[in-house]
């Protein structure tokens, strides 16, 4: 078996083809990640230079607009120490202190995650109920709202869990 | 470590990278990403590479602990076929090729768990138990027994 695997034949990468690696732009998961953020961080900072006229956030006091713009300044906060940590895979002196080092990490991750986009939810709903006279109607609506808000921290927080459930099966593994 | 001293190193040992692609990944498309994350990864753990270890050992152990680590899109379920005789029947018969030994070795190893392909991976480079225990970060007899369990799995899929 051994003779077979010292004969397998591998791929060549030239060094040209190396140094392009090496390069954080050139990374193929991170691109896609910082594409992504890159584009939802635009559109939030989008909204929060247009929310006070399109929104009319003239027309709220200064402490819920306080809350709406900390919402999505948080959101982006989240969103850009996110990426920066997808970067580190390497955690420890071997693999299983490493593995279990990412997977605690994770695990903080998944919390920042849904409680960031909660607290994201809270502000933008906050802000447009402020002043509006609830009837049944706008009560039904507002609960079907946080209804669906609800689900999508809870489809955050599931698709966390995969992962994290799987690296700690691992690590378990690896000692035992 | 400069940036021109690493790239001699890796491709020196690029070879070590692209078996632990290969065991972990399921199309060239992945197999390319995967490769590509741990140079990433090695590129960034440089500063952490004690002179005193085996430059093979530190590229092993980043490798693996990317390969399992990496957030991999998993394209495709189907793991590549390989022919059902052990190697070395294969040999003896001498009705297969080489390339359709290793293909069905690599396979073989592609079936076991993420955990024990690391550990054969490490054993099939003949480093000795206590290597395989530092860089796994258990303890030899742990190893050891690992180790028996996965020759036995691997000779059942050779065999089935």
């Amino acid at each position: 078996m051994k003779d077979l695997w010292n004969a397998s034949q591998t791929e060549h990468t030239n060094m040209e083809t190396l140094k392009n690696m090496v390069a954080e732009k050139s990374h193929p998961v991170l691109k896609k990640i910082k594409r992504q953020l890159l584009v939802e961080i635009a559109a939030w900072i989008v909204i929060i230079c247009v929310y006070h006229n399109a929104f009319d956030g003239d027309k709220r006091p200064g402490a819920i607009n306080l809350v709406f713009v900390i919402g999505f300044l948080q959101a982006i906060a989240y969103n850009l120490s996110s990426y920066l940590g997808a970067r580190n895979l390497i955690q420890g002196v071997n693999l299983s202190a490493s593995i279990k080092e990412y997977t605690k990490k994770l695990k903080k991750f998944q919390w920042a995650a849904v409680c960031s986009r909660a607290v994201l939810m809270a502000a933008i709903i906050t802000f447009f109920c402020y002043g509006l006279e609830i009837d049944t109607k706008r009560l039904i609506s507002i609960a079907v709202i946080a209804v669906l808000f609800g689900i999508q921290l809870v489809l955050i927080s599931l698709s966390w869990n995969k992962r994290i459930k799987k690296l700690t099966g691992i690590a378990a593994a690896l000692t035992r | 470590m400069e940036e021109k001293d690493f790239l001699q190193l890796i491709s020196a040992n690029q070879g070590i990278i692209h078996k632990i692609s290969k065991l972990y990944t399921n199309t060239p498309e992945d197999r390319q990403d995967l490769f590509q994350e741990i140079v990433f990864q090695l590129w960034r753990s440089m500063d952490n590479f004690r002179k005193e270890a085996k430059p093979g050992t530190f590229i092993y152990r980043i490798s693996i602990n990317t390969a399992i680590t990496s957030f991999k899109k998993d394209r495709t379920k189907k793991i590549l076929d390989y022919t059902d005789q052990l190697p070395e029947i294969a040999a003896e018969t001498g009705d297969v090729t080489l390339l359709e030994r290793t293909n069905a070795l690599t396979a073989a190893i592609k079936k076991l768990e993420e955990t024990d392909r690391a550990v054969m991976a490490l054993l099939l480079e003949e480093m000795s138990y206590r290597e395989i225990a530092e860089i796994i970060g258990t303890s030899e007899n742990n190893i050891a027994v690992k180790i028996s369990r996965i020759k036995g799995r691997i000779k059942k899929l050779l065999n089935a």
